[in-house]
């Protein structure tokens, strides 16, 4: 990990959920090239809590891509069906061929010689088109790269929101899972496409409708599955000093205000930004007693100002059986309520799990609920294979408010 | 120092505020009168800077309920942004106001093409738009997004879009999430929004928006924001007189009276402005109901755009002089508990009720108290009365006010010197100042000589006009600033000057900034060591930061160069006193008063010291000997019937408020301590009978005053609304040795019965009443085993307080000393 060197950062203004400029996304380097290492290989699906810094992460990607590298950042939030979506990919490769290729590219033919039919009602000739459509414009764009040797990565945001929206429309469950199948058929397709899908409801809740309905999928299995954590404490602390600078802020101390602020947050950027930006706006005062005390407040604040009630109830969402969320809360209880606030307890095992919440629910289906909720991002396991929450803020909240 | 920042031309028309769309207004104005947020306003811009320069983009959403000043914001923030040279280049501002609504993301985009083509119509042509609309419905969005970003080419769109909240729920999911996508598929975007509330849609984790915004909070005006507004207000209007009045400490009581009650929101003080005189502020009652009629339509439609459950609900709001439970509205409205409580929760949302809770209980009052405006005459009648009491309660009790320290400026000294010298003065330019000033003198207009003698200091560039206007400015009209910046000309001119020196001291330490006082008399004593005033300024000063011993010093040092000072010895005194050296300080009033017997302030100041003392005899005697100096001043009699009563002579108490009846023939501004009265009568009288009996004579008192028909002249206090104001303040001194239930309870049955019939009482008797009920719940408390609070015994028993709506409750805890009360 490289450390990071305070004065090596600049000053830097806050900016709680904004675009960053790359510079500023901090912390970062070693998980970045080891995902340009990992792309070498295979294809990545990356699922993290929001907010915790994943488009700032890929955003950067695209802005300082490694060597022989092309990539394309989509945000695919507002798309609703397969056709949009094979538009909007073929909308983005226009703009990054060059306007020779443009002219004579296969796809304008396609689509010149396919608007009939494509506007046609018949559903197997519209999902073939849309399937064409990508294919079609994807082989233009790699033609286009060979010259220069080159491989292309997608960068295919917010991922679960479209999929969602598509498994509302008609037929969604098979359309969701034909657009799947066919976003893994990409890399055997094309050997030097890579994608990268981000978001962060868990695509898992996804697979799982599918499996209900009966599709026995699971067609993201070739996608190296990664998650991102917050930031070391140590660029965390970096963060926050440089943070405290930019906006001028007045502590008795500065690094231990920018050690309070980064640890009673977990090192969470986002909520560096975050504290740093209401301590101004509000003009507190005050050193890192206060800062703990500030966060603290939010914590506790009825009007919930970071919306970490959430955690909990969504646990009735995602998991619709009724057995499950008692022993997920159960779960959950155990693990925040032993110990001190301070110092988390050691993990624990799933022997320890078992017996604490002294239920005679098998182990298998222990374990798979435990899966869930670290996929969930609630809990993270140690190398020993014990179970601990993923974020001690949450746990904290957790311990007020259970 | 640009003079024009501080005046601005009154040429021709009188400036103009369009209150509810600041989009309109003057720019200029905007800047003249923007109060409280430059600071905020300074980090937008550079946010919005960031954006227009680097890849960074800031979303800011400012939120805050109606009326605080988000449009106003926006407004100057636009003329900011396209004022500044560094960015305005690289940026295209497009406004999407209130009064317009998308309703879908598509109508969104159309507008912000239009607001660009207004602005930018080189880059934006309008036609375009007209070919895009003409297209196919379902490429309009994507087409228009598309050129949207095109035209933009290197520019930074900066989006304002005026309530977010609104516009989100009007986009559904779905417009929110094309929103989302594509700001941040371009990131060429940033935004400034606003909103009057925090919405789900901002905070709900599974949604677009989710912590997507920095949220900022516009703080409501304080108290001292309410006067800075109305002092520019003021300034630009030319009405000089009314930013004197507003400088005195009685026009500050004033405003924090409005403040109370009207709160933060910045238009109620827009619209107020242009309604208020120095008399008509000053009597409060008055124009408070002109702004009642000004914003009753505005409160009308806030109330009419609600569903009918609700405005039922704000309706008994608005007759209920107390806060009220779900429960206790749903019974008022024949109605289920839960469907009242979940609208009341939602009105509380939208900022229409606040809401306070004691244990599971919640109680629920209207958020801007004004809105009872908008019903008719009953409702109404509780907002005056509310208001008079708070006229009399932010009235600074005008003695108390001076009594502390007198200082001394240098200047009068020079005025017959110049004069003497403008009468051979040469110069045809400098006589017509000087005929102005001897016009104005001669018209007892006092209030323009500043002005005109700044005028003349402007065309001589002497050090010592600048300092006559400075002097007119301080002691005349009450700016201090302005005072402030004509010493500082002077000290330009001539560094020297001591007096200058001094005298900016002086203003300083009126805006209580003593600790830079302090650092200017010091150089005025470094270039004059013997300058006496300078001295006993200082002491003044120190004394202000509660430093005794150093101020006594000070005041040591102006008495060796002017034993026979008498505002140094009367100011020793009163540091000696507040050290608890009671012999010295009287040693040093008697001083006082032998160099000068008319000193008026320090027999008053002895007399409080006689009565702290309880030596009663020794305060009568003060008290007569200030009597037999000015028998018209009413401050030494109500001080006399009060040892009266302390040592129980009733009878002479009684005989001395029937003389003050027959005396007193002007309308006085100050009616005795009446808090202090009431609570010794209280404290001496055992016999529940003999205690109705004084109190009702007391009362008797100030009704048959509040008849009496004064000459005109200056507009006071009523003498039955003081009384009520010092029933309230009497609750502080109370005797706590004699708290017990049976005691307190008894009181409440005589103020009740003396007072229960008169309607002005009704609200002091109420907050009397909660009162003792405070204090009793307070001696329980206290008496309970520690371990088993919660809070302190002080904070616990406030919990018997909620039932009162905000403003009420504010009062009392001011004057149960839970909160200090303003100076
Ligand atoms: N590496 C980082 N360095 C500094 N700030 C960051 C970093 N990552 C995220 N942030 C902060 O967190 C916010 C959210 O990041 P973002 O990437 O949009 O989250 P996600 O895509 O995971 O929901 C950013 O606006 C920024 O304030
Ligand atoms: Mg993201």
């Amino acid at each position: 990990m490289p450390e990071p060197l305070i004065d090596s950062l600049q000053f830097m203004v806050s900016n709680p959920g904004g675009d960053l400029d790359p510079k500023d996304v901090v912390g970062r380097d070693l998980f970045i090239e080891q995902l340009w290492e990992r792309l070498e290989k295979q294809s990545v699906l990356l699922n993290a809590e929001r907010r915790i810094g994943k488009t700032q992460v890929i955003k950067k990607m695209r802005s300082m891509p490694a060597a022989g590298w092309k990539p394309i950042y989509q945000n695919l939030e507002s798309v609703k069906t397969p056709a949009e979506f094979a538009e909007l990919v073929y909308d983005e490769v226009q703009q990054h061929l060059g306007t020779k290729n443009r002219a004579i590219n296969w796809v304008q033919r396609f689509l010149e010689e396919n608007t009939a039919k494509y506007k046609d009602v018949e559903l197997g000739l519209k999902e073939r088109s849309w399937q064409e459509l990508i294919n079609a414009a994807m082989g233009d764009l790699l033609a286009a790269r060979q010259e220069g040797k080159g491989r292309v990565v997608f960068f295919w945001d917010e991922l679960p929101f479209m999929l969602q929206n598509i498994m509302r429309g008609e037929q969604g469950i098979e359309q969701t899972n034909t657009l799947l199948s066919f976003i893994r058929s990409l890399s055997d397709k094309f050997p030097d496409l890579r994608v990268v899908l981000t978001g962060s409801i868990g695509i898992h809740h996804i697979i799982a409708q599918l499996r209900k309905a009966r599709i026995p999928a699971d067609p993201l299995n070739k996608f190296y599955p990664t998650t991102l954590d917050p930031l070391s404490p140590a660029w965390g602390d970096a963060l926050a000093h440089a943070l405290i600078r930019g906006e001028k802020l007045k502590f008795p101390e500065i690094n231990a205000a920018a050690r309070a602020i980064s640890e009673s947050v977990d090192h969470f950027p986002f909520y560096i930004h975050n504290v740093i930006a209401r301590w101004k706006d509000e003009q507190r005062n005050g050193g890192a007693p206060e800062i703990r005390a500030f966060v603290q407040e939010q914590l506790v604040a009825a009007n919930d100002p970071w919306s970490l009630k959430h955690f909990r109830d969504r646990i009735y969402t995602y998991y619709p059986d009724a057995h499950e969320q008692q022993l997920a809360h159960k779960i959950l209880n155990t693990l925040a309520l032993e110990g001190d606030d301070d110092d988390p307890p050691q993990a624990q095992s799933v022997e320890e799990i078992q017996n604490r919440i002294a239920t005679d629910t098998d182990r298998q289906k222990l374990l798979a609920i435990l899966e869930k909720l670290e996929n969930d991002h609630y809990l993270k396991r140690s190398p020993t294979g014990a179970y601990h929450f993923r974020f001690p803020l949450i746990r904290r909240w957790w311990r007020l408010h259970s | 120092m640009s003079k024009a920042s501080h005046y601005p031309p009154p040429a021709g028309q009188p400036p103009f505020f369009w209150v509810f769309s600041p989009f309109q207004t003057d720019p200029e104005l905007l800047e003249a009168i923007f109060t409280g947020r430059e600071n905020l306003l300074q980090d937008v811009i550079s946010k919005v800077t960031q954006s227009a320069l680097t890849a960074a983009k800031h979303y800011i959403l400012l939120h805050g309920p109606r009326g605080i000043g988000k449009t106003n914001f926006l407004a100057l923030l636009n003329h900011r942004l396209r004022q500044n040279e560094d960015v305005r280049d690289k940026i295209r501002i497009a406004i999407l106001n209130e009064d317009e609504i998308s309703a879908s993301f598509a109508q969104f985009l159309m507008r912000i093409y239009r607001a660009l083509a207004v602005d930018y119509p080189a880059e934006f042509p309008a036609d375009r738009l007209e070919q895009i609309l003409d297209m196919p419905l379902d490429q309009v969005t994507p087409t228009l997004a598309r050129d949207l970003i095109d035209r933009l080419g290197s520019h930074c769109l900066i989006l304002f879009i005026e309530n977010l909240d609104a516009v989100f729920k009007t986009f559904g999911r779905e417009g929110q999430h094309a929103f989302r996508s594509f700001l941040t598929n371009h990131q060429k975007t940033a935004v400034v929004a606003t909103s009057q509330q925090i919405s789900d849609e901002f905070n709900d984790r599974e949604g677009p928006f989710y912590g997507f915004f920095r949220q900022v909070a516009l703080k409501p005006f304080s108290a001292d924001d309410a006067h800075e507004i109305l002092k520019k207000l003021a300034r630009l209007r030319g009405q000089d007189d009314l930013v004197a009045y507003l400088q005195s400490p009685e026009g500050r009581g004033r405003v924090r009276a409005i403040h109370h009650l009207a709160g933060g929101n910045q238009r109620v003080y827009m619209v107020l402005s242009s309604l208020v005189t120095p008399e008509s502020l000053d009597h409060l009652v008055a124009p408070f109901q002109k702004l009642a009629d000004e914003l009753t339509p505005y409160y009308q439609e806030r109330i009419w755009s609600l569903p009918t459950i609700q405005r039922t609900i704000i309706q008994e709001f608005c007759r209920s002089p107390q806060a009220l439970s779900p429960s206790a509205m749903a019974r008022r409205l024949v109605a289920d508990e839960k469907t009242i409580g979940k609208q009341m929760n939602l009105l509380e949302e939208r900022h229409y009720l606040a809401k306070t809770t004691r244990g599971r209980e919640s109680f629920y009052e209207l958020t801007e108290p004004l809105m009872r405006i908008s019903f008719e005459v009953k409702e109404r009648k509780l907002l005056e009365i509310l208001v008079a009491f708070l006229r009399c309660w932010y009235d600074p009790a005008s003695y108390e006010e001076h009594r502390n320290r007198v200082i001394t400026d240098s200047a009068r000294a020079y005025i017959d010197a110049a004069i003497a010298h403008a009468a051979n003065s040469p110069d045809p330019r400098l006589k017509i100042f000087d005929d102005e000033i001897e016009k104005a003198r001669s018209e007892n207009r006092e209030h323009a000589l500043a002005k005109i003698w700044e005028e003349k200091a402007d065309a001589t560039k002497k050090a010592d006009d600048f300092l006559q206007a400075g002097y007119y400015f301080n002691t005349i009209n009450k700016d201090f600033l302005q005072a402030i910046v004509c010493y500082d000309q002077a000290l330009d001119i001539k560094p020297d000057y001591a007096d200058a020196w001094n005298n900016k001291g002086n203003s300083l330490a009126n805006l209580k900034r003593y600790e830079e006082a302090i650092a200017c008399y010091d150089r005025a004593l470094d270039i004059k060591p013997d300058y006496a005033y300078a001295w006993n300024n200082k002491g003044s000063s120190l004394a202000n930061l509660k430093r005794y011993e150093e101020a006594i010093a000070c005041y040591d040092r102006a008495l060796d160069i002017k034993p026979d000072y008498a505002d140094a010895w009367n100011n020793k005194g009163i540091s000696l006193a507040n050290l608890k050296r009671y012999e010295e300080a009287v040693a040093c009033y008697d001083r006082a008063l032998e160099i000068d017997p008319e000193f008026v302030d320090a027999l008053y100041n002895k007399g409080i010291l006689m009565k702290f003392l309880k030596r009663y005899e020794e305060a009568l005697d003060c008290y007569d000997r200030a009597i037999e100096i000015d028998r018209n001043n009413p401050y030494p009699w109500y001080n006399k019937v009060e040892s009266y009563f302390a040592i129980e002579h009733w009878h002479e108490a009684f005989e001395q408020l029937k003389e003050i009846r027959r005396i007193i023939t002007w309308n006085p501004v100050n009616f005795g301590d009446v808090a202090s009265m009431l609570a010794i009568i209280f404290e001496k009288s055992a016999d529940q009978e003999l205690l109705r009996q004084r109190i009702q004579m007391l009362f008797d008192h100030y009704e048959q005053l509040d008849k009496k028909n004064w000459p005109g002249g200056k507009p006071a206090p009523s003498p039955v609304d003081w009384f009520g104001e010092e029933l309230v303040k009497s609750l502080a001194k109370l005797d706590p040795g004699r708290f017990t239930r049976r005691v307190l309870e008894s009181y409440v049955a005589v103020a009740e019965s003396v007072l229960g019939p008169h309607p002005r009482m009704e609200l002091p008797l109420r907050l009397f009443r909660y009162g003792v009920q405070y204090l009793i719940r307070l001696e329980e408390l206290k008496a309970t085993d520690p371990r088993k609070l919660k809070e302190t015994p002080e904070k616990q028993a406030e919990s018997v307080l909620v039932e009162l709506v905000r403003p009420e409750r504010e009062i009392l805890r001011q004057a149960l000393g839970l909160v200090p009360m303003p100076t």
